[in-house]
C-alpha cells in the first residue's frame, strides 16, 4: 500500500462511516449524469436517424414565382414554354416537370385515401424512385402507388384504388384504377412521389383541366455544378422578371439539422443544470466532512502528512462520490438509452461511436463537476493550521 | 514478553519493547531478564532541541498575546523532560514550537542541528516525520482504522513502500498492545490501549524525540504509571529524547529535570 492509496482509503472510509449522505451525493450525481447521457444518447439517434434518412440531394426546384404570377394575374404554374426554355438552358441535365392534381379524389373501399394525384412521366419517375414491386402503369387504367401510401394504407400490386371525380353541379365520376407496382420510400422532401398516386401520365393529362406544371425538379449528375446550373435557368428565365424561384434543398437540410445539434446542445445543458446542483451537494458534504475532520487533520499534519496529501484526501473524497455517481449514471444511461433504440428500432444508431460517446461524455463532466465541488474543502483542509485543528473541540 | 516488575506493586506488569528501529531487538533467549542497561543522556555533544531567545506573539482580534517570552535552554539526546506550569504559562506553544507544528516570531529554534526559522511547510513537516513522534492527551487515533492500521501510517507516509506490516507490528509489540486487539479499532480499545497504540504510532518511524502532552491526562492511575513506565523506559534504554507537557507532579518524577514555565516565561531553566 503506497502512502497515496493509504490517503485514499482515509477517503474511502470516511465516504463509509457517513454512508446516507454520501448515497444522496451520489444519487444526485446518477441524475445528472443519466439526465445528460440518456438525453445525449436519444438526440443523437434522432439527429442520425433524420440525417440517414434526409439524405443530401443531387437536385434542385424550379417553382413558379408565387408574387410575381399573383401580380401578373396569373396561373401561378410553371408553362410548358418554361420548361422548354429551362431545357435549352442546361441540356446537359435531367428536368422532370410534375404536377398535381385536384380533379381526382383516390378513394379505396369508400375511404379516401388523402394522398396526392401526381402527374409525372413514367420514364422521369423511373430517374426518381425504383419500384419495390410491380411494374409502371401503362394506361390509364393502371396506377403505382408511393411507398410511404402503400405502407399506411396497405395497398399492394392487384389492389383497387377509385378516382373519384367532382363535378361541380352533376354527379360525381369514378374511375376504377389497379394498382400494379408500389414505388421504394424515397423519404424525399423536394418531390413527395412517397404520398401519392401516380396514374399513367399521360390519361391523367387528358383527363384532369391540366394547365401547366407545380415544379421542375433538375436532377444533376455533378452536384458540385449545383449554384452554377441554377444560375444559368435563373438568368434564362428570370431575365425580364423574377418569374420562377429556385430552391437548392440541401442548404434547408443542413439549416434543419443544424437547428436540431443546436436543440439537443439546449437540451443537453438544462439536463446539465442538474448537474450543477448535484455538485453544490457534493460541496456542502465536502464541507461538513472538512469540519467534522479539524483534528484528524491536525493529527495527520502533526504525524509528518504534507498538506499536499491532506488536498489529496478531500480530492479523493469528492473524486470518489464522483466516479460512482457517474458509473451508475452511465450504466444507467446505457441501459435506457439502449431500451430507447430498441423501441423505436434504432439499434444502429444506438451502437455508433458517435452515440456511445455521449455516455463517456456525460461520466466526464458528472466526475468533473464532483471535482470542481470538491476543490474549495479540500484547499480549505489543507490550509488549516494543524495546531487550531488539534485543538478543534 | 519482558516486564517491569514494581517491587511495591508486584501485580502491575508493563511490558517492555522488544525494541525497534535503530535499536536492539534482543534475542528470545535474552527476554527472560532485562537486556539493555540505562543509557544516561548525552549532554557533551550538541543539544537535539535548542532554543535561543524564542519569542511567541499570536496576533488576535481583542489584541496580542504573548505565548512565550525570550525562551531560551537546550535539551540534550536522551533526556526526559517535563515542562510544567500552570494553564495559559505557554506549556503548549513550547511543544508546539518544538514540534515544529509552529514557528516563532523571534529567536532560533534548533531540532538536530537543524534551524527551524527557515524551513518552508514541506520541510517541517518532513523534519515532524522524520525526527519528531508525538502522544496526546487524548490518543488521537484514527477512529476508521485498526490498531495496526494507525501505527502502520506514518510509516507508510515516510516509506511510500508497499504493506510492510513488520514494522507496525514490532511497535505494537514493543508497547506491550497483544496481537489480539491489533485489528481492533481505537472504541473497540481501553483508553490505556489506546495511548499504547498512540505511543507505537510516535515510534513507528523511529524518532529521536517524543513530545509527549498529558500523556496520562485521559487515563487512570495504574494505566497512568504504565504508559510513564514506558516513556521512561524509551528515554533510559532507548536513548530517545522525551519531552512531555504535565500538570502532575508524580508524573513529573519520571523526568530527568523539570522546565517550569509561568506568563510565558522560563522560570529556572533547569530543576
Amino acid at each position: 500500500m503506497t502512502s497515496q492509496l493509504l490517503i485514499l482509503s482515509f477517503a474511502a472510509k470516511n465516504l463509509r462511516l457517513h454512508w446516507l449522505r454520501s448515497l444522496l451525493a451520489v444519487i444526485g450525481i446518477v441524475i445528472g449524469v443519466l439526465a445528460i447521457g440518456y438525453m445525449g444518447v436519444v438526440e443523437n439517434i434522432e439527429l442520425m436517424k433524420i440525417s440517414d434518412q434526409w439524405k443530401a440531394y443531387d437536385s434542385f426546384i424550379i417553382s413558379p414565382n408565387y408574387e410575381y404570377s399573383m401580380k401578373q394575374g396569373k396561373d401561378n404554374i410553371i408553362t410548358e414554354k418554361q420548361v422548354m426554355a429551362i431545357r435549352r438552358a442546361i441540356p446537359d441535365y435531367l428536368v422532370i416537370p410534375t404536377y398535381t392534381s385536384s380533379t381526382f379524389q383516390p378513394k379505396m373501399k369508400k375511404e379516401f385515401l388523402g394522398a396526392m394525384v401526381m402527374g409525372i412521366a413514367p420514364l422521369d419517375l423511373a430517374q426518381v424512385t425504383d419500384l419495390e414491386s410491380g411494374a409502371l402503369p401503362r394506361s390509364g387504367t393502371e396506377v403505382v402507388v408511393g411507398g410511404l401510401t402503400a405502407l399506411e394504407k396497405n395497398i399492394k400490386p392487384g389492389s383497387m384504388i377509385t378516382f373519384v371525380k367532382k363535378n361541380t353541379g352533376g354527379e360525381d365520376e369514378e374511375f376504377p384504377v389497379r394498382v400494379v407496382g408500389v414505388l421504394q420510400m424515397t423519404n424525399r422532401w423536394d418531390i413527395f412521389v412517397d404520398n401519392s398516386i401516380i396514374p399513367y401520365e399521360p390519361w391523367l393529362r387528358e383527363n384532369c383541366d391540366f394547365k401547366g406544371y407545380d415544379q421542375v425538379l433538375v436532377k444533376m449528375s455533378n452536384v458540385s455544378e449545383m449554384n452554377a446550373t441554377m444560375k444559368a435557368v435563373s438568368d434564362e428565365l428570370n431575365r425580364r422578371a423574377s418569374e420562377i424561384s429556385l430552391n437548392n434543398f440541401n442548404e434547408f437540410r443542413d439549416r434543419f439539422l443544424f437547428e436540431m445539434e443546436q436543440k439537443a446542445a439546449t437540451t443537453t445543458a438544462i439536463a446539465g443544470i442538474s448537474l450543477v446542483v448535484a455538485g453544490v451537494s457534493i460541496f456542502n458534504v465536502m464541507v461538513m466532512s472538512v469540519m467534522e475532520r479539524y483534528r484528524e487533520i491536525g493529527v495527520l499534519r502533526s504525524i509528518g502528512t504534507r498538506r499536499g496529501s491532506i488536498l489529496s484526501m478531500f480530492i479523493y473524497e469528492s473524486l470518489l462520490l464522483g466516479f460512482i455517481g457517474s458509473g451508475i449514471g452511465g450504466v444507467c444511461s446505457l441501459v435506457l438509452g439502449y431500451l430507447y433504440a430498441d423501441m423505436i428500432g434504432a439499434m444502429n444508431y444506438f451502437t455508433a461511436p458517435a452515440t456511445l460517446m455521449q455516455i463517456p461524455y456525460a461520466m466526464s463532466f458528472g466526475i468533473a463537476i464532483s471535482l470542481v465541488s470538491g476543490l474549495y474543502p479540500a484547499l480549505k483542509a489543507s490550509r488549516l493550521n494543524p495546531i487550531e485543528a488539534l485543538r478543534y473541540e | 514478553m519482558i516486564y517491569i516488575t514494581n517491587p511495591d506493586s508486584p501485580i502491575e506488569k508493563v511490558p517492555l519493547p522488544w525494541s525497534i528501529g535503530r535499536i536492539r531487538i534482543p534475542h528470545p533467549d535474552s527476554l527472560i531478564s532485562p537486556t539493555t542497561t540505562p543509557i544516561k543522556p548525552d549532554t557533551s555533544n550538541e543539544p537535539i532541541i535548542s532554543f535561543h531567545s524564542v519569542t511567541k506573539i499570536y496576533t488576535l482580534e481583542s489584541g496580542n498575546v504573548t505565548g512565550i517570552e525570550e525562551v531560551t535552554f537546550d535539551i540534550y539526546p536522551g533526556e526526559f523532560i517535563a515542562v510544567m506550569g500552570p494553564s495559559g504559562s505557554g506549556k503548549s506553544t513550547l511543544l508546539d514550537m518544538m514540534g515544529c507544528l509552529d514557528v516563532p516570531n523571534n529567536g532560533d529554534i534548533w531540532i538536530t542541528g537543524q534551524n527551524t526559522r527557515m524551513m518552508s511547510d514541506n520541510q517541517l513537516t518532513d523534519l515532524r516525520l522524520h525526527t519528531i513522534g508525538f502522544i496526546f492527551q487524548y490518543f488521537n487515533l484514527f477512529p476508521l482504522f485498526s490498531a495496526l492500521k494507525n501505527v502502520q501510517y506514518p510509516y507508510v507516509v515516510r516509506t511510500g513502500r508497499s504493506g510492510d506490516n513488520k514494522r507496525a507490528e514490532e511497535a505494537l509489540t514493543s508497547v506491550g498492545l497483544e496481537s489480539k486487539f491489533w485489528h481492533h479499532r481505537p472504541n473497540q480499545l481501553s483508553g490505556g490501549q489506546q495511548q499504547r497504540v498512540a505511543i507505537a504510532r510516535a515510534l513507528v518511524n523511529d524518532p529521536p524525540i517524543i513530545l509527549c502532552d498529558e500523556p496520562t491526562g485521559n487515563l487512570d492511575t495504574k494505566t497512568g504509571k504504565a504508559i510513564m513506565d514506558l516513556l521512561s523506559y524509551l528515554s533510559k534504554h532507548e536513548g530517545r529524547t522525551v519531552v512531555m507537557v504535565t500538570h502532575d507532579p508524580r508524573t513529573a518524577e519520571y523526568a530527568d529535570r523539570i522546565i517550569r514555565i509561568v506568563d510565558g516565561r522560563v522560570e529556572n531553566g533547569v530543576s
